[in-house]
């Protein structure tokens, strides 16, 4: 009995301990809440791998792991074969008894984790009203075809170096593999693996690769793109922060890899063109001599140069040929290979010159299908060297000797090293003519820099995208919009502040500092809120040279290595002396929006104490008040007061009013100024003689996301001026403060936040005086918009959804 | 003019409050004009549209603003209308565009005396601003809604994987829905 007492007795405080170390820090008195509290609690503890300014640390390691792989394709059959030799260097300070590999097609299968627990996306069906459910043919098409297509990875061995078996578990999408001898620090290990798997159809699982099928081209059967991504066993991440980063995948949350070097051969049909991470090593078995020609002759030139022209790539696809080719790349120090394979491949190339660059020329090139056309003719390598350029300037020389963008349609686009997929085609017309529109154009041009950019963040900043989606999406969309603004600055970009704003105000969101498969709403979280964050931290926050040099510091410091959210927040603040600590909790840790109200505005003006003006003054803002609305009546209607009607008696106040000054006043004021010390003196005076407004502003904030206070203030001259308060005006009193603004001129409106730079979602409480914010809607009207209201084509519109069978609509005049 | 909308799913707005287990086997209906499946992974488009109702004292209406990204859009209306559409240059395009999405879309509102009605949206017109194609509708603000019922498959009969936001913006207080997944009809109490 006691003894169970006092095992209980345990339990209870070690449960107690436990939370109330997860607590933290609290305010337990009072509502205050701390907007600038450290992240102290927060953030990891530094440690010699990672250090406290955001650095990697003097002890910092990273494994190494060099691929050999041999694959071969099988068009017919979509089917991939390979054989894949592994060295495994363990440069960790740990002893390993086993690996995980990344087995990523596994996602595919239908028992997998992410198919079994993906949700049903159509309606349910309704009793009451006899409404059946719904379900599209595409979903029915996947599930078919998830049940059919025997989709997942096939390990047919593995073994080590002395061709012993090794034992292996696969567990969902990872598995693990049982080395024969622990893996002391230090040393290495080699294994070979054998696998093969069947290639997902990529028009009915939209997946990241897979392969096209174009059933109507000439060739009989037609003909395919393969886009071979995530396709071979791939060491999972073993890290300082994590151990093995060996997290099922569920198709969100991408990956996160080692980086070594690969050798990697592919045997594709003959008149493949095949497209990969890295540098082709065999050109003279596998291109003609006319193409290596023109290679050469693309280094130096001033437009891409075709080295499969669009006429040579249409003969290709309509033949097809029984022979193989093996193609044969390298590529040094990369966290992943992938590649592609079709003979619709045109093929364009230009050179882009670093000069003083480890990398001096990089060959930018685009692999497309008749079907890309002129839409990638004219703008896909342009596009690649343009990205090159912009994010080499804001981090580091490209330090790889290729950078391409390849044309796979199922794909809206997507990144590896050295090799980007991305999906905009053109149209084909009835005149057999192909044409594109404005927005394809501009998705090209978008999707384009984003995935290239991504050649940078992750695939040389290795941050891990399954646990911290933003740190790639959010940073590189950040700078995919600085390199669209320098491609065009016609073309909207994105980013702009004020387009976060429904979504920061939304009650469905959650933090950004949220694990990628849990995220609700992927793109805002991950992508437009943090990349906006980060623009408002260059352009309002911090200014450009200090953001520039800090985010720079960042890339250099972690390019080849593997940063996690803490080693960003501390090295922007370490590299710019700015405390930012306020800014990652409100951005980046709350679901917190920016709306900063200007509630009242109070105009004062400094007595002089001296009473033959103080008096007067007084007198002349007596006679500023309006006057009695009675007395006006009476006087209009001519009724004279009894003081009119006897003007013959009068006495000394009808001459002297209350505001008269008397020498008891000026005594009083004169052994004031005696009683003044030389310095309250000159103060007074000086203030007397510059007689400046000033003005107390209140202000609320209403989001909870404190942020500088940026105003303008609109005098009556006319004129007009920006002040900028910084985020920490807020940090005693984060629901409201009150500023002193003094001026020369006198002041009649302020604005707050007036070139819209926070992200503030309430713009009407940023005017003192209120003045009314049009709505969308009622700037639409005003410009003459809602005549469009009542045209023909309302006609033709409702024509054209009578063909939807799905619709039931009625019009009422 | 005015045009009446009504959804495909107009039924299921009052089923919502009185739903039955069900006891038979259903029928179920397959969606024709519909691109892909469930597992679209993208590493750039965002699958995703924000709609804002306003209850706007300023004018005394409630408007409807949707904003999609027109590239989304100009995918979805050519899939939707069997024919090539381009949202930037066509106003036909634009138009043709809003017709379905107001067909996708409608609200009814609950009165604090729990009766019902359909708001009979009116077409405003369309722009494009930026990267995003917006949609207009409104309505003579109606007095004492209590409570809302709205549905939005603007394009997620073409994306299974779209997300719509719904924000309802009345006297400072925002109310939000996402419709994704399954959500086709959501409902939301409003504050008194």
């Amino acid at each position: 009995m006691t003894e169970i007492y006092r095992i209980a007795l345990i339990v209870t405080s070690m449960l107690w301990a436990v939370s109330l170390q997860a607590q933290g820090i609290q305010q337990t008195k009072g509502s205050f809440e701390d907007k600038f509290r450290q992240l102290e609690e927060v953030l990891p503890t530094a440690n010699i791998y990672r250090n406290a300014g955001g650095a990697p640390g003097h002890e910092y390691w990273q494994q190494e792991v060099d691929y050999n792989i041999d694959a071969t394709l099988d068009e017919d059959n979509q089917r991939l074969s390979a054989t894949e030799l592994i060295t495994y260097r363990n440069n960790s300070p740990d002893t390993l008894t086993y690996l995980w590999f990344q087995l990523d097609q596994n996602r595919f299968r239908s028992d997998s984790m992410a198919a079994m627990s993906g949700t049903f996306n159509g309606s349910s069906p309704d009793a009451d009203s006899n409404d059946p459910a719904r379900i599209s043919l595409g979903q029915l098409r996947s599930l078919q075809y998830q049940e059919d297509a025997d989709l997942g990875h096939r390990i047919n061995a593995v073994s080590d170096s002395r061709e012993n078996a090794l034992v292996h578990t696969v567990v969902g999408t990872l598995m693990r593999v049982d080395l024969a001898e622990p893996l002391e620090s230090g040393d290495e290990v080699d294994l070979r693996i054998d696998f093969e798997y069947n290639i997902v159809n990529g028009d009915v699982l939209r997946p990241r690769a897979g392969y096209e099928h174009f059933p109507d081209d000439e060739r009989e059967g037609g003909n395919y793109i393969f886009a071979l991504a995530q396709w071979f066993p791939r060491l999972v991440a073993y890290t300082d922060y994590e151990g093995w980063t060996n997290k099922e995948f569920l198709g969100s949350g991408e990956f996160t890899l080692e980086f070594g070097d690969y050798e990697v051969s592919m045997t594709v049909p003959a008149d493949h063109i095949v497209s990969a991470t890295g540098e082709l090593q065999n050109p003279n078995d596998v291109l003609t001599r006319k193409q290596r020609d023109r290679l050469r002759e693309a280094e130096t030139a001033e437009r891409p140069v075709y080295i499969v022209t669009p006429e040579e790539a249409l003969a290709n696809e309509a033949e097809g040929s029984n022979q193989t080719a093996t193609w044969r790349f390298a590529a040094e120090n990369v966290r992943d290979f992938a590649w592609s394979s079709s003979r619709k491949f045109i093929w364009d190339a230009k050179g882009h010159t670093q000069p003083g660059a480890d990398q001096e020329l990089v060959m930018a090139m685009s692999f497309y299908p008749k079907e890309g056309g002129s839409l990638w003719s004219e703008y896909s390598t342009e596009v690649v060297i343009h990205t090159l350029d912009v994010y080499s300037r804001f981090s580091f020389d490209y330090p790889y000797p290729t950078a391409q963008s390849v044309n796979v349609g199922f794909v809206g686009g997507m990144e590896y090293p050295m090799i980007t997929f991305n999906g905009p085609r053109t149209e084909l017309q009835d005149d057999g003519s192909r044409t594109y529109s404005l927005a394809e154009k501009r998705f090209l041009i978008g999707v384009v820099i984003h995935e290239i950019g991504h050649f940078y963040f992750p695939m040389i900043v290795n941050s891990d995208e399954r646990q911290w989606t933003w740190m790639d999406e959010g940073l590189n969309s950040y700078l995919d919009s600085v390199a669209g603004r320098e491609w065009d600055a016609e073309i909207p970009w994105g980013v702009e502040p004020r387009y976060i704003t429904d979504y920061m105000e939304s009650q469905n969101q959650v933090p950004v500092m949220t694990q990628s498969d849990s995220v609700l709403r992927l793109g805002p979280n991950a992508y437009s809120k943090p990349a906006t964050a980060i623009n408002i931290l260059r352009e309002t926050i911090m200014g450009r040279e200090l953001f520039d040099f800090a985010f720079k510091e960042y890339s250099r410091l972690w390019a080849f290595k593997r940063p996690t959210p803490a080693d960003f927040f501390r090295t922007m603040e370490e590299a710019s002396g700015i405390d930012l600590d306020w800014f990652w909790r409100g951005w980046f840790y709350t679901t917190d929006h920016v709306d900063i109200s200007l509630d009242r505005v109070y105009q004062m003006r400094m007595d002089t104490e001296d009473p033959d003006i103080d008096f007067s003054r007084q007198r002349e803002f007596e006679k500023s008040l309006p006057p009695s609305l009675y007395v006006e009546r009476n006087r209009a209607e001519g009724l004279l007061t009894w003081v009119e009607r006897n003007p013959d008696v009068r006495d000394f106040y009808d001459d002297n009013d209350q505001f008269t000054v008397t020498n008891v006043e000026r005594n009083r004021y004169n052994s004031f100024l005696e009683g003044l010390e030389d310095w309250e003196r000159e103060v007074l005076d000086r203030a007397i003689s510059e007689d400046l407004s000033y003005y107390i502003m209140e202000f609320s904030n209403h989001g909870g996301l404190v942020m500088p206070i940026i105003l303008q203030f609109d005098y009556a001259d006319g004129s007009s001026e920006e002040m900028r308060l910084p985020a920490e005006i807020w940090r005693r009193s984060p629901a409201a403060v009150k500023k002193l603004v003094v001026t020369e001129k006198e002041i009649v409106s302020v604005t707050v936040d007036p070139l819209q730079e926070t992200a503030d979602v309430d713009i009407e409480n940023n005017y003192y005086p209120r003045r009314i914010i049009p709505s969308r809607i009622e700037s639409f009207k005003s410009q003459g918009g809602g005549s469009l209201v009542g045209r023909d084509i309302m006609q033709d519109i409702k024509t054209e959804l009578d063909t939807d069978e799905d619709e039931d609509e009625d019009t009422e005049q | 003019m005015k045009m009446r909308m009504r959804t495909l799913n107009s039924n299921s707005l009052t089923s919502t409050h009185a739903r039955r287990q069900p006891s038979a086997v259903f029928r179920v209906w397959v969606i024709c004009a519909c691109l892909i499946a469930n597992h679209a992974s993208v590493a750039h488009q965002q699958k995703n549209a924000v709609t804002r109702i306003l209850f706007n004292e300023n004018t005394g209406n409630i408007e409807v603003m949707h904003r999609f990204f027109i590239h989304d859009a100009e995918h979805a209306a050519g899939v939707i209308f069997g024919e090539r559409q381009t949202l930037v240059e066509s106003s036909e395009s634009r138009q043709l565009f809003s017709s379905y999405v107001m067909n996708r879309f409608s609200v009814e509102v609950t009165y604090s005396d729990d009766s019902r009605e359909d708001l009979a949206l009116n077409y405003i017109g369309e722009e494009v601003d930026g990267q995003f194609l917006w949609v207009y509708q409104e309505i003579a603000a109606v007095e004492n809604v209590a409570s809302m019922t709205i549905v939005n498959m603007a394009l997620r009969d073409v994306w299974s994987d779209q997300s719509n936001l719904v924000n309802i913006e009345r006297d400072d207080r925002i109310y939000s829905l996402t419709f994704d997944g399954a959500r086709e009809v959501l409902s939301i109490e409003l504050d008194a």
